[in-house]
């Protein structure tokens, strides 16, 4: 090991802990210091991992030993931090959304293009063990044409920054963002999006259920659900469902919990199109036992997409998952909106954030 | 009325489950049968001690209920006859192609003032109606979305070409959708507006996904493929205080889930009388036509809702292929 990677973490909630103890549990990083808004989160980390406590996003950048920033703030500041740590020089890793409008991706974007240096966005579903062994089992369905995601849970709050203040973003930019980046990764670009959505929960700004229908390039199509008042099935299951003209991959991955992440393949070996003479067996993935308590199902996931950034920056290449990969996701979600806002009279997020349908149209290749 | 003679238009797949329960009717005095494929016809006949005859006109002629089960293409045809000869008439689902078979049919059947009676066996399986019943208990409080996942295989070896062809089946949406669209409108009314995404293979539009606006803002989720090897049929509607789910591939029952409560479990019937071989949903649904007919009760599904079906259907295909969101027309 040539040398050790000072990180700073912008950001002092669950997310910002969690990448926290992924930098510490690393031999090539070292934690230098914490930044947040409500300094006394800042502190709790800096305490537990032996780091100072910066006053501001500023003083976090100016300080040389910091040479990568993790940005884990709430997703409103994630654009002005990356750009600010983009024109100090920074490498960075930064939560997902990458930032809520066209018009801050595009600033963000500039400002990476300038600083040259390594720029990933933190969509962690990549590194599951089941989502790889999806990835690589895909090839065996053929021609894949359908894609569905569904990703259910029973939240009975109407409190939190998601559900208060609709300039986070929306419930489905907060999660409908990692079914969006997962629907890339595994089918390809997408060219058309066009949604639902319902605000059931009328203490809540912004809406609470969104079913997004997307076509990708090359004719598969796909659905992709994200739901705030799922009763159904298991409470925070994400569910998935491959179709292609060989077969059928069955997947769950589900965070809490390691018995729950499956993986199926059905293979048909009927000579023509559509006729069932299958196998059905599940897919093997490696279940390496989880250093964290928070996400055990999902395997360390945070761990395997810090180490990939680490080797990123000190190889100098391109990370796993790029800027463009981190935008891509972001127009989905907006595309989604935009479609929903023009269609329905209610949940309008749209006419309560008029940047967003004006933005979604700047995105001609999605709306 | 007299005794019953039905005349089975058609004597395909469908037919033949039809026919094994319009025999064992009371009140029925016996089946009659039209099939182009004139050896078909008269197995069919044969099985239920029935008659076969050479044209649809001969059919109308010898039968006073039409049982019209023929390929949606030629559907028109056989209610055009039924009407000449003033035929009471049931027709499966779909009730058209497009909409102007739709409407052709109830423009024929308001002129020719017959009896109509829809076939969407989907309102008479016992798991359709346990939801239906349900939702209207309030035991989900307010529901504000129904879908439904209907995934399953199409054999182009065992298949009719025509089942192949959209121009002349209408495809998986129109063949399979409207039993699904119909279950949504059901329970949660009226299609408002569609998008749709779909892929195809030829003529043929295996795998369509839609997501609907129901009136009073309510979502509608559809999936649906004749594509998969895998069999899966879901189907769920949610409410304010709980859902429902129904799981046919694996467990004939409905699940009850309410927050803060254990989920509780309702057993559905087999779809099958194991004694007859009957499809219990086609026999109730020919039990509710005849008595309907005798007494002259209005039947549970009317003409307007098959016309709603394929209606909704077209309006999602039209989605799919322009790329945007679809107002559904409402007639």
């Amino acid at each position: 090991m040539s040398r050790k990677i000072g990180i700073g973490i912008l950001g002092c909630g669950l997310m910002g802990g969690i990448h926290a103890e992924c930098v510490a549990r690393e031999r090539g990083a070292y934690l230098v210091g914490f930044q947040n808004r409500t300094r006394e989160k800042a502190e709790a980390l800096a305490r537990r991992f032996e780091g100072r406590v910066y006053g501001s996003v500023a003083e976090a950048l100016r300080d040389p030993a910091v040479e990568a920033v993790v940005i884990a703030s709430s997703q409103q500041a994630h654009a002005e931090q990356a750009i600010a740590a983009c024109r100090a020089g920074k490498h960075v890793l930064c939560e997902k959304p990458l930032a809520l409008t066209p018009r801050e991706m595009e600033a963000v974007a500039r400002a990476a293009a300038r600083a040259r240096r390594v720029f990933m966005v933190a969509h962690q579903l990549r590194f599951h063990p089941v989502i790889a062994t999806v990835q690589r089992a895909r090839r065996r369905l053929g021609r894949s044409f359908h894609l569905d995601l569904e990703w259910g849970l029973r939240i009975q709050g109407a409190g939190g920054r998601c559900w208060e203040d609709y300039r986070s973003g929306g419930f489905f930019m907060e999660l409908g963002c990692h079914l969006a980046d997962l629907a890339r990764h595994l089918m390809g670009d997408v060219r058309h999006v066009a949604a639902g959505a319902l605000r059931l929960d009328r203490r809540r700004v912004t809406e609470d259920f969104t079913h997004a229908l997307i076509s990708f390039h090359g004719g598969a199509i796909g659905s992709l659900v994200v739901s705030a008042n799922h009763r159904t099935l298991r409470q925070g299951l994400l569910r998935g469902r491959l179709l292609g003209e060989k077969g059928r991959i069955d997947f769950t991955v589900y965070p809490y919990a390691r018995a729950f992440n499956t993986a199926t393949l059905t293979l048909d070996h009927g000579k023509s199109l559509f006729v069932p003479d299958t196998t059905v067996r599940p897919l093997a993935f490696p279940r390496p036992r989880s250093l964290f308590r928070v996400y055990p199902g999902f395997y360390d996931v945070y761990q395997r997409q810090m180490a990939a950034f680490l080797d990123a920056v000190r190889r100098g290449t391109p990370p796993p998952v790029t800027l463009d990969d981190g935008r891509a996701a972001v127009g989905i979600i907006l595309a989604a909106y935009a479609s929903q806002g023009a269609a329905t009279d209610r949940p309008n997020l749209a006419r309560k954030a008029p940047a967003y349908r004006a933005d979604a149209a700047c995105h001609p290749s999605l709306a | 009325m007299k005794k019953l003679v039905i005349g089975l238009a058609g004597a395909g797949g469908i037919a033949r489950d039809h026919a094994n329960s319009l025999s064992r009717l009371p009140g029925v005095k016996g089946l009659a049968v039209f099939d182009p494929d004139r050896t078909r016809a008269e197995e069919l006949a044969a099985l239920h001690g029935g008659r076969s005859v050479g044209s649809l006109r001969e059919l109308a002629a010898a039968c006073n209920l039409l049982w019209i089960c023929t390929p949606p293409f030629v559907r028109l045809a056989a209610v055009r006859e039924a009407c000449r000869q003033g035929i009471p008439i049931f027709c499966e689902k779909p009730l058209g192609l497009t909409i102007a078979e739709c409407e052709a049919v109830r423009r024929e059947v308001r002129a020719a003032r017959i009896p109509f009676f829809m076939g969407q066996s989907g309102r008479y399986a016992a798991f359709g109606r346990k939801m239906k019943d349900l939702v209207e208990e309030g035991a989900i409080g307010r529901p504000w979305m129904a879908w439904s996942t209907r995934l399953g295989w199409l054999d182009p070896a065992r298949s009719p070409a025509w089942r192949l062809d959209d121009r002349r089946g209408g495809g998986t949406l129109i063949e399979i959708g409207v039993h699904e669209i119909d279950f949504i409108r059901w329970t949660c009314g009226d299609f408002v507006r569609v998008s749709a995404e779909a892929s195809s293979r030829g003529n043929f539009q295996h795998t369509v996904s839609a997501v609907g606006t129901l009136r009073g803002g309510r979502i509608a989720r559809l999936d649906v493929s004749w594509a998969d090897p895998r069999y899966l049929w879901q189907r769920g509607v949610e409410g304010e205080e709980g859902s429902l789910f129904f799981d046919d591939a694996r467990v004939r029952e409905i699940i009850l889930h309410r927050a803060g409560k254990e989920p509780r479990v309702f057993r559905i019937e087999n779809w099958k009388d194991e004694r007859t071989g009957e499809n219990i949903a086609l026999r109730s649904q020919a039990r509710e036509v005849v008595e309907c007919l005798f007494s002259g009760r209005k039947p549970t599904v009317t003409i307007e809702d098959g016309a709603a079906a394929v209606t909704t259907a077209l309006a999602m295909r039209k989605a799919a292929r322009l790329g945007r969101t679809v107002a559904v027309p409402r007639k």
